[in-house]
C-alpha cells in the first residue's frame, strides 16, 4: 500500500512536469558528429513497419535473453549464494548481497548506456554478451573453490549488465528506428522483459530442483543454470551481430512524418 | 542547434533533482549499511 502510494505520486509528478523537448532542440554545447555511422538513422520508421523488420526481433532476443539471464539470478540470489556457501552466509549478509546486486543493478544503467554512447549500442551489447558468458562459467568454480568474493563480484558485474542492458535498449531502439516511433516501439519491446520474467525464474527455480530431486548436492545445483544461461548469451551473441541497418523500405517518406507531426 | 530557451529556473532544477536525489541518497545508504553485513 505505502509503496503504491509513494509509485503514485512519484508517477504523476513525473507525467504533470515532463515535456517533449522543442524540434531541433540540443543540449548547450552538444556538436553532432560529423560523419554518419552505418546503425544511427537519421529516418523513422513507423511502429507497425517496425514490427515486420527483422532488426526488431533480433533485437527482441537480445533483449529477452539478456534479462532472462540476469532475472533468475536476481530472483534467487539469496537462496542461490546461502546454499552455495552453506555456513557460511548467514541469511542477513544475503539479505546484504542483494542490496548490493540493487545497486550495481541501478548503476550499471548509468554505467553502461554511458559507455554505450562512446562504444555505439552493438559494440555494448556484444560485451554484456561475451562477459557474461564468461562470468556465468566462472561461477561454478567460484563455488567449488569456496571464494565468496569471486562469486559475489561475478554476479555485481552480471546485474550491473541486467541494468544496462534495460538502460541501452532504447538508444538502440532510436538507432535503429528513429525518433519519432521509439517509445511505441519501446513499448513493444519490452514484452521481451515479459517474457524474460517466465523464463528466467522458471529456469533456475526448476532446473535446480530437478538437480537437487537426481542427488545433486544443493551446494552444486546451480552449475548446470548456469551454464544453460551462459548458452542462451551465446545465442543472444549471435542475434545481436545479425543487426544490421533498416532496409530503407521501411522508412517514413517526408509526406508521412510531417502527418505525424514531424516538422 | 536551436536558440529555444525553457522556461527551467535553478529552484525548478534543485526541487526536481532533490525529489530525485535526496530519497535515492538515503536508499543507497541504507542499502549499503546492510550490504557491510555481507563482509562481516
Amino acid at each position: 500500500m505505502s509503496l503504491g502510494v509513494i509509485y503514485f505520486v512519484f508517477m504523476m509528478i513525473g507525467s504533470a512536469i515532463v515535456r517533449i523537448p522543442q524540434e531541433g532542440w540540443a543540449p548547450a554545447g552538444y556538436v553532432a558528429p560529423l560523419q554518419a555511422r552505418k546503425l544511427i538513422t537519421d529516418q523513422h520508421v513507423h511502429v507497425y513497419q517496425a514490427v515486420r523488420t527483422p532488426q526488431f526481433w533480433l533485437i527482441w532476443w537480445v533483449l529477452c535473453l539478456n534479462v532472462t539471464a540476469g532475472i533468475g539470478v536476481l530472483g534467487q540470489a539469496s537462496p542461490m549464494i546461502q546454499e552455495v556457501f552453506t555456513g557460511h552466509i548467514t541469511p542477513v549478509a544475503a539479505a546484504g548481497f542483494v542490496g548490493l546486486m540493487s545497486l550495481f543493478n541501478m548503476g550499471g544503467r548509468f554505467f553502461w548506456a554511458s559507455m554505450s554512447d562512446l562504444l555505439g549500442r552493438k559494440t555494448t551489447y556484444a560485451v554484456f554478451f561475451l562477459l557474461g558468458i564468461g562470468l556465468y562459467s566462472l561461477v561454478p568454480l567460484a563455488g567449488s573453490i569456496g571464494s565468496v568474493a569471486l562469486f559475489i563480484l561475478c554476479f555485481l558485474v552480471i546485474i550491473s549488465m541486467y541494468g544496462g542492458s534495460f538502460a541501452t535498449v532504447p538508444a538502440y531502439l532510436k538507432d535503429m528506428f528513429g525518433t519519432q516511433y521509439v517509445g511505441a516501439i519501446h513499448g513493444m519491446l519490452l514484452t521481451a522483459w515479459a517474457a524474460a520474467g517466465i523464463f528466467g525464474p522458471v529456469l533456475v527455480n526448476y532446473i535446480r530442483q530437478y538437480q537437487v530431486e537426481h542427488g545433486v548436492p544443493k551446494a552444486e545445483a546451480y552449475n548446470a543454470t548456469m551454464y544453460i544461461m551462459a548458452g542462451l548469451l551465446v545465442i543472444g551473441f549471435l542475434c545481436n551481430i545479425a543487426v544490421k541497418a533498416v532496409d530503407q523500405r521501411y522508412h517514413m517518406k517526408q509526406g508521412e512524418a510531417g502527418a505525424a507531426g514531424l516538422a | 542547434m536551436s536558440s529555444y530557451q525553457s522556461g527551467t529556473t535553478t529552484l525548478h532544477l534543485i526541487l526536481a533533482w532533490g525529489l530525485v536525489g535526496i530519497p535515492l541518497a538515503w536508499g543507497v545508504i541504507e542499502t549499503l549499511t546492510n550490504a557491510l553485513k555481507l563482509f562481516h
